[in-house]
């Protein structure tokens, strides 16, 4: 499996928030939250569920306002959608049987961007097409999309935003429910991405997942527990005070690091 | 035969009403494809009754029912909106508790009216018949400006439907884009009330729209097929009206679910039958190919 270098990504921040809080009524999702994101950085949010993770993507993506504190982009605070920045939700939210094919939902990439009183053209079908492409699912171009597998939708999303192609790339549970190939597809994309200077944020409960995937590792529940390198983060401490009793610490003899299991994972 | 369906247009009042169903037809017809994409049939319901009261008003005043029922819709928008907020609440039960409670307020206004019985009468199930020149160029203006909201607006009302947090993270204003279809959903109504009463406009809404999605997969020839058979359930059912003397209403949804129904066991497809059939004949049957026929269960 093709996987990231790890290595530290030097350069100017493309995304920080400072003190960030959200708030769901008198309930708190977010707290306190300072994090600083580089141009073509990996970073993986790791936590268990309700700990903000989708929370903080949105507040990144402009769908949710900050309660206190800022989030800025490109040195600019983030108030609504930014051209720069694109969002791929969680794939439980859509409507799978809605009447549409594999292209034109991934089209819907460029809605905001066509005249109104045109359809697409085919320069804007060849983009699809080659999001499309780059995801492997060309071929299923006229496919209605509820037909496609799981791991087969979620290349669609990724491709609907390889169309929009921004400096921010934000995934809210991408290798949730998906097959080995296409976590395999998104690791290598991610590399692609990375070489282009995209910036990638992931929310995962996948501990094995983030260590592999993530340049940085950024564990929250509801506060910003650690946030570095995996080999840095991954220590026993810091994962059980974000997961809670969920995470049982054992050691593995064979290589003489610890192993983690959280949720039925391990980690080596 | 010709004369058969000629005949009904000899009269004045049966062409205005032709002419008034194929627009509410049409209109509703389009705007219905995204209420069922969106599972807001209840609310299409809802609305209907709940504008009653902005419709009485209206009708008391003595100024223009168009104007009472958007009032009465934003305001019941808004209602729903508020009441949802509730941690406690789901947007259903709000639209039931507003839902009924503009209906019982419209009763109570419209029998302050001495005409209150044939007045109750012709808003809950249409006065078709007493369609005239001007009642059709309102509906026709209305239902072109709500046409021209669906078509301006397409790619949000397509994105927001498929996939609300992607619409949304794209910029496109899910509050706004809400409201506006709730809006256009409401003049749709509203000039459908005079054509086919309050109580069976969601057929109209509903009934033509559920029946072109079971016949493609694709959103552009859905919304023309349902405009398309919202137009001909329309004409057929007052066809049905004029000779069998069946309220034009009822005509007209009997028809569209006559048709519902035919395509629902039948598309070709994804017909309740015709997909049984097919999978009879393209599938292979491990005991009858190992044992013949005659191993299957009678």
């Amino acid at each position: 499996m093709s996987h990231l270098s790890n290595q530290p990504v030097t350069g100017a921040p493309a995304l920080t928030t400072h003190n960030l809080s959200v708030h769901y009524g008198n309930r708190p999702a977010l707290e306190d939250v300072s994090i600083s994101v580089r141009a073509g950085e990996v970073v993986g949010l790791l936590g268990p569920n309700g700990a903000g993770k989708s929370t903080l993507l949105k507040v990144i993506a402009g769908m949710v306002p900050a309660s206190h504190g800022t989030c800025q982009f490109q040195g600019r605070d983030v108030r609504g959608a930014q051209p720069g920045i694109t969002y791929v939700p969680q794939r439980s939210g859509a409507v799978w049987t809605f009447p549409i094919s594999v292209l034109d939902a991934v089209l819907l990439g460029l809605a905001r961007k066509t005249p109104r009183f045109r359809g697409f053209n085919n320069g804007e079908r060849r983009q699809a097409l080659d999001a499309l492409r780059h995801v492997e699912m060309e071929r299923f171009a006229d496919v209605q999309i509820g037909a496609l597998s799981g791991g087969q939708q979620q290349r669609v999303f990724l491709a609907r935003a390889l169309l929009a192609c921004g400096t921010i790339l934000l995934l809210d549970e991408p290798f949730t429910g998906v097959d080995v190939p296409t976590q395999e597809l998104f690791v290598s994309l991610f590399d692609d991405l990375k070489a282009r200077g995209t910036s990638i944020i992931y929310a995962t409960h996948d501990l094995e997942q983030a260590r592999r995937t993530s340049d940085t590792v950024m564990l929250i529940n509801r506060r910003l527990i650690a946030s570095g390198p995996p080999r840095e983060v991954f220590h026993s401490s810091k994962l059980q005070e974000a997961f809670g009793g969920a995470v049982i610490v054992i050691d593995a003899a064979s290589d003489h690091e610890p192993a983690l299991i959280g949720s039925g994972q391990v980690i080596r | 035969m010709i004369s058969w369906v000629s005949e009904p247009w000899s009269h004045l009042f049966m062409q205005h009403a032709f002419q008034a169903i194929i627009l509410v037809g049409l209109i509703c017809g389009v705007i219905g494809v995204f209420v069922i994409l969106r599972g807001l049939a209840f609310l299409g319901d809802a609305l209907a009754h709940a504008i009653f009261p902005g419709v009485v008003v209206a009708f008391i005043l003595g100024g223009n029912f168009l104007i009472g029922a958007l009032v009465a819709a934003v305001i019941v928008s808004f209602g729903i909106g508020a009441i949802s907020q509730s941690a406690k609440l789901s947007n259903d039960t709000a639209i039931g508790v507003i839902f009924a409670g503009g209906f019982a307020l419209g009763v109570a206004l419209l029998s302050t009216q001495q005409s209150y019985a044939r007045d109750l009468n012709s808003f809950l199930f249409g006065s078709i018949l007493s369609v005239k020149r001007e009642d059709l160029l309102l509906t026709g203006a209305v239902g072109g400006v709500v046409l021209l909201v669906v078509f301006w607006f397409r790619r949000e009302f397509t994105s927001i439907s498929f996939d609300r947090s992607f619409a949304q993270s794209s910029g496109i204003n899910l509050w706004a884009f809400d409201q506006l279809f709730l809006v256009a959903l409401a003049m749709a109504i509203v000039i459908s009330l005079q054509t086919v009463g309050n109580v069976l406009v969601l057929a109209m809404l509903v009934t033509p729209a559920a029946t072109a999605r079971m016949l493609t997969d694709r959103l552009r020839t859905m919304v023309a097929l349902s405009a398309v058979i919202g137009m001909s359930c329309g004409v057929l059912g007052l066809y049905l009206s004029y000779y069998r003397g069946v309220p034009s209403g009822a005509g007209v949804v009997l028809v569209a679910t006559g048709v519902f129904l035919v395509v629902f066991l039948f598309a070709p497809e994804s017909g309740a039958i015709t997909a049984r059939v097919r999978r009879r004949l393209h599938h292979g049957h491990p005991e009858r190919d190992q044992f013949g026929d005659d191993a299957l269960p009678v």
